[in-house]
C-alpha cells in the first residue's frame, strides 16, 4: 500500500513476441480511449494501421482495409458497430469487442467473439491479443 | 165492521181443524199450530205458546201466520209476516223444512226456531191452509257457538305458536294499525318489544326508505295496506334498531277482512335481507371490479365457450362482448398456438390453475399481442367443475418497459464505461513516462471501480452480491483465486454504496497482498470470512480479511492511499468500524458495517 515498486506500464515487458507484430485497425469513437489504445499496442510492440472513429469510415475500411486484427467498440456515437463486425467476419479477419456494456451488452450473435471491458489496463488487451488467432 | 163480517163469512175452524184431541196436541214435545187459507191461526198447542211467550186468539184476521208479534231472519234483518215460509207454503204450496227463523217474546227474548212447513188441501187438492211444526233451537245453538269459539280459540292458539316459531319477523295490528300481535323474531328483528294496543304500523325502532332518507311509521308499507286495503308487495325498506344497527328488509303487509268484507286489522311479515343485500353487494363490487378491471377477464365453460367478457378483454382483443359470448375461446389463439387449449382444458378440468403463463393471442384484426395467462378452475355451488376464468394481461407494454429500462441501463454504462477509459487516458497521456508504477496502480483501481459498477450492473443497480463483488475483485490480480483465497459468508446483497466502497477497500488489499503480503510467494493464503448479525438498530456486517503464509510482515512507516481508503473513507462513507492490522504473520483487516 506504499508507494514502492518502479515498474511503469508504458515500459512494461514485452506481452507479445516481436516476430507477431500485427497489424490492428482500432474502431473507436472516443479520442482519448481511441489514443489509449493506440499506446498500449504501439508499446506492446504491434502496429496500428489505422483507427477509425466514424461508422462509414469503419465500414469503409473493413470492406477494403489491410490489416491482421481488429479491435472494434461496439457502440459507435449511438450506433451498434455490428456491420462492421459482419464484414470482418465475411472477410474472415478476427477482431474483439470492446465495450463499456461488457459480454451481456454484446449481441448473442457475436458471443463468441472475445470481449474487453472498458476501462481495460494493458495487460488485459495482451491477454486477449494472445488468446486471438490473428490472420497471418 | 170489516172484521167482523169477514169473520163471520169463514167459518173459523172449518177444514184445518186438526182432527186431533188437544190435550195430545199439548203433550207434544214440539210447537204445532195451523192457518187457514188466509193465515188466520186455527189451532196451536201448549210448547208453540210457550216459545211465542203468549197465547194468540183463535182465528184473529189482526195477527196472520205466526202467532209472535215480531220475527227475525237468523242474520238479525227483520222478517215480516207475510213473508214468513208459513205464508209462503199457504200462497204456494211449497214445503219447508228446517228453517231458521228468530222469534222475539213480547218480553223482547229472541228465541231461534227451526220450522217445518207443510200445506193441507181438502180432496180437490185446494189448499185450505198450513200446518207448522217448530222447535226451540236457542239452547242448542248457544252450544254450538260456544264450541265454534273454543275450536277459533284454539287455532288461534295453535296459529300463534306456529307465528311464535318461525324465524321471519310477523306481526299483527288491528283496522287502526294497533300492534296486537308480535313474534320472538320480529323482537329480534326491530331490537326491541313493541307495546302491544298502542304501537302503531310497525315493530321497528325507525324506518328508512332504501335510498337512506326516513321513513315516517304513518307512510309505512303497513300503514299504505291498512289505508288503502290492500296489500303492498315488492318494496324494500331500512330499520334501526335502538342500538344504531341497520336491518334491510321487504314487507309483506296483507289487510285481513271478516266475512262481510270490513277490514278488521292487518298482518305483516318482515323479511331480513341483510344476508341477500351483503351478497348482492358483494357480487355487485366483484363485477365492478372485473367490468372495469384493465386486465381482460373471461370465463368460458368446461368445453372452452366463452361466457363472460369484460371491457378489458373488449380492450385487448378488439372484439365486443357480444361479438364473442357463445363462441370457443379458440379465436383467440393465433394459428400456430391452437393446440395450447386443449391442453389447458385439460388441466383445468383436472381442477389446476395455470399461473402466470406467458403466450400470445390474437386481436380480433389479426394482430399478435404477448400476454400473461392466469387460468383457474370456476366451480359451481357444489364445488363442480364448470369452466374457467381466464385473466390476461398486455405484457407488450412491460417488455417493451423493460427493453427501454435495459437499454437505458447500457446507455449508463457505456457513457461511465468510456469516460473511465478517458480519465485512464489522460492520466496515461499526462504522465507518460514520469510515474510508472502509480500509474498502473491508478489504472488497477480505476478498474477496480469499474468492476464494482459491473456488478451492480448486474442486479440493475439494486445491490450486488458480496460473493461476486470479492471474486471480481480478486479475479484480475490473482490467477488462481481457488488455490490462494478461501471465501465463506452467507449470500448477502449490498445496497450499491456499501458494494462500490467494499469493493474499493477489498481492491486495495488484494493489490497490497500481491506486492508485500499473502500473494507475493507461492504460500501465501487468504482467508475472507463474512456473517451478518441482527444487532438493533439495523444489520450489521462482519467481513474480515486475514492473510497467512505470507512474507514477514512489517508495519508501514506511511499511510498510503490504501490504509487511508480502507480506514478513513470506509468509515465515513458507510459509518464502518474498521480495524487493520499489521502482525508479522500477515495483515488482518475487520470491517463491520451497517447493512441498512
Amino acid at each position: 500500500m506504499s508507494g514502492h515498486g518502479a515498474q511503469s506500464p508504458l515500459q512494461a515487458k514485452p506481452t507479445s513476441d516481436p516476430a507477431k507484430k500485427l497489424c490492428i485497425l482500432v474502431v473507436e469513437d472516443e479520442g482519448m480511449v481511441a489514443m489509449l489504445i493506440e499506446d498500449m499496442l504501439t508499446h506492446m510492440g504491434h502496429e496500428v494501421g489505422a483507427v477509425v472513429s466514424r461508422m462509414e469510415e469503419a465500414l469503409q475500411i473493413a470492406k477494403t482495409g489491410s490489416f491482421d486484427l481488429a479491435i472494434i467498440d461496439v457502440n459507435l456515437d449511438g450506433q451498434p458497430s455490428y456491420p462492421v463486425a459482419e464484414l470482418l467476419t465475411a472477410r474472415g479477419i478476427p477482431f474483439v469487442f470492446a465495450t463499456g456494456y461488457g459480454r451481456q451488452g454484446v449481441d448473442p450473435k457475436f458471443a463468441q467473439v472475445p470481449t474487453l471491458a472498458k476501462p481495460f489496463v494493458s495487460k488485459d488487451l495482451a491477454k486477449l491479443l494472445s488468446q486471438t488467432e490473428p490472420r497471418l | 165492521m170489516a172484521a167482523g163480517s169477514l169473520a163471520e163469512k169463514i167459518p173459523i175452524m172449518r177444514a184445518p181443524a186438526l182432527p186431533v184431541d188437544q190435550t195430545i196436541l199439548d203433550l207434544l214435545p214440539a210447537a204445532v199450530y195451523a192457518c187457514d187459507a188466509e193465515g188466520r191461526i186455527t189451532r196451536y198447542n201448549r210448547k208453540a205458546a210457550e216459545i211465542w211467550g203468549r197465547e194468540p186468539r183463535i182465528g184473529d184476521p189482526g195477527e196472520l201466520y205466526c202467532g209472535s208479534y215480531r220475527l227475525f231472519w237468523p242474520d238479525g234483518r227483520p222478517l215480516v209476516h207475510r213473508d214468513t215460509p208459513m205464508a209462503d207454503a199457504i200462497h204456494t204450496g211449497r214445503s219447508h223444512r228446517e228453517m231458521e227463523v228468530v222469534i222475539e217474546q213480547p218480553s223482547g227474548r229472541r228465541i231461534h226456531t227451526r220450522v217445518n212447513i207443510d200445506p193441507i188441501r181438502d180432496e180437490t187438492g185446494e189448499i185450505i191452509g198450513a200446518i207448522n211444526c217448530f222447535h226451540d233451537v236457542t239452547a242448542r245453538r248457544e252450544t254450538e257457538r260456544k264450541r265454534r269459539g273454543d275450536a277459533v280459540r284454539e287455532s288461534e292458539r295453535r296459529l300463534r305458536e306456529v307465528l311464535e316459531a318461525l324465524p321471519t319477523a310477523i306481526y299483527a295490528t288491528d283496522a287502526e294499525g294497533r300492534i296486537t300481535f308480535y313474534n320472538q323474531a320480529a323482537v329480534e328483528m326491530s331490537g326491541r318489544r313493541p307495546e302491544l294496543g298502542t304501537d302503531k304500523w310497525c315493530v321497528t325502532w325507525k324506518l328508512y326508505r332504501s335510498d337512506g332518507s326516513p321513513l315516517p311509521h304513518d307512510q309505512c308499507p303497513m300503514a299504505i295496506a291498512l289505508k288503502e286495503k290492500r296489500p303492498i308487495r315488492g318494496v324494500e325498506a331500512i330499520a334501526e334498531r335502538p342500538d344504531g344497527t341497520r336491518v334491510p328488509f321487504v314487507p309483506y303487509p296483507t289487510p285481513l277482512f271478516d266475512e262481510a268484507g270490513t277490514l278488521v286489522g292487518a298482518v305483516n311479515m318482515l323479511l331480513d335481507i341483510t344476508d341477500r343485500r351483503k351478497a348482492e353487494d358483494y357480487a355487485q363490487r366483484l363485477a365492478a371490479i372485473v367490468e372495469f378491471s384493465d386486465d381482460a377477464i373471461v370465463s368460458k365453460n368446461t368445453l372452452g365457450v366463452i361466457q363472460t367478457w369484460n371491457k378489458g378483454a373488449e380492450h385487448l382483443f378488439g372484439y365486443e362482448a357480444h361479438e364473442v359470448i357463445g363462441r370457443p375461446v379458440n379465436i383467440l389463439l393465433p394459428p400456430a398456438r391452437q393446440d395450447e387449449e386443449p391442453g389447458i382444458l385439460d388441466r383445468i378440468r383436472r381442477g389446476e390453475r395455470i399461473d402466470h403463463y406467458e403466450t400470445v393471442r390474437m386481436r380480433k384484426d389479426g394482430s399478435l399481442l404477448d400476454i400473461s395467462l392466469t387460468v383457474s378452475p370456476l366451480k359451481n355451488a357444489e364445488g363442480k367443475i364448470v369452466g374457467a376464468s381466464k385473466i390476461a394481461r398486455d405484457i407488450t407494454e412491460r417488455r417493451r418497459q423493460e427493453e427501454r429500462r435495459q437499454l437505458l441501463v447500457n446507455e449508463l454504462n457505456h457513457r461511465v464505461k468510456n469516460t473511465l477509459a478517458t480519465v485512464q487516458s489522460i492520466a496515461a497521456q499526462t504522465f507518460r513516462g514520469d510515474h510508472g508504477a502509480s500509474l498502473q496502480q491508478f489504472e488497477s483501481r480505476l478498474v477496480a471501480l469499474s468492476r464494482a459498477h459491473d456488478a451492480l450492473t448486474r442486479e440493475s443497480w439494486e445491490g450486488a452480491e458480496l460473493q461476486e463483488l470479492v471474486e471480481g475483485t480478486i479475479a484480475p490480480i490473482c490467477a488462481e483465486p481457488a488455490e490462494r483465497f478461501e471465501i465463506t459468508g452467507p449470500p448477502l446483497l449490498l445496497r450499491p454504496k456499501v458494494a462500490l466502497s467494499l469493493s474499493m477497500a477489498l481492491h486495495e488489499l488484494c493489490t497490497n497482498a500481491a506486492k508485500y503480503g499473502a500473494l507475493v510467494n507461492g504460500a501465501g493464503r487468504i482467508k475472507i470470512t463474512w456473517q451478518v448479525t441482527s444487532s438493533n438498530p439495523e444489520p450489521r456486517l462482519h467481513l474480515r480479511w486475514e492473510e497467512t503464509g505470507g512474507p514477514r510482515v512489517e508495519t508501514p512507516s506511511r499511510r498510503g492511499f490504501g490504509t487511508r481508503l480502507i480506514e478513513r473513507a470506509l468509515a465515513r462513507e458507510l459509518g464502518a468500524q474498521v480495524k487493520l492490522l499489521f502482525p508479522p504473520s500477515g495483515v488482518i483487516c475487520e470491517i463491520e458495517a451497517p447493512l441498512s
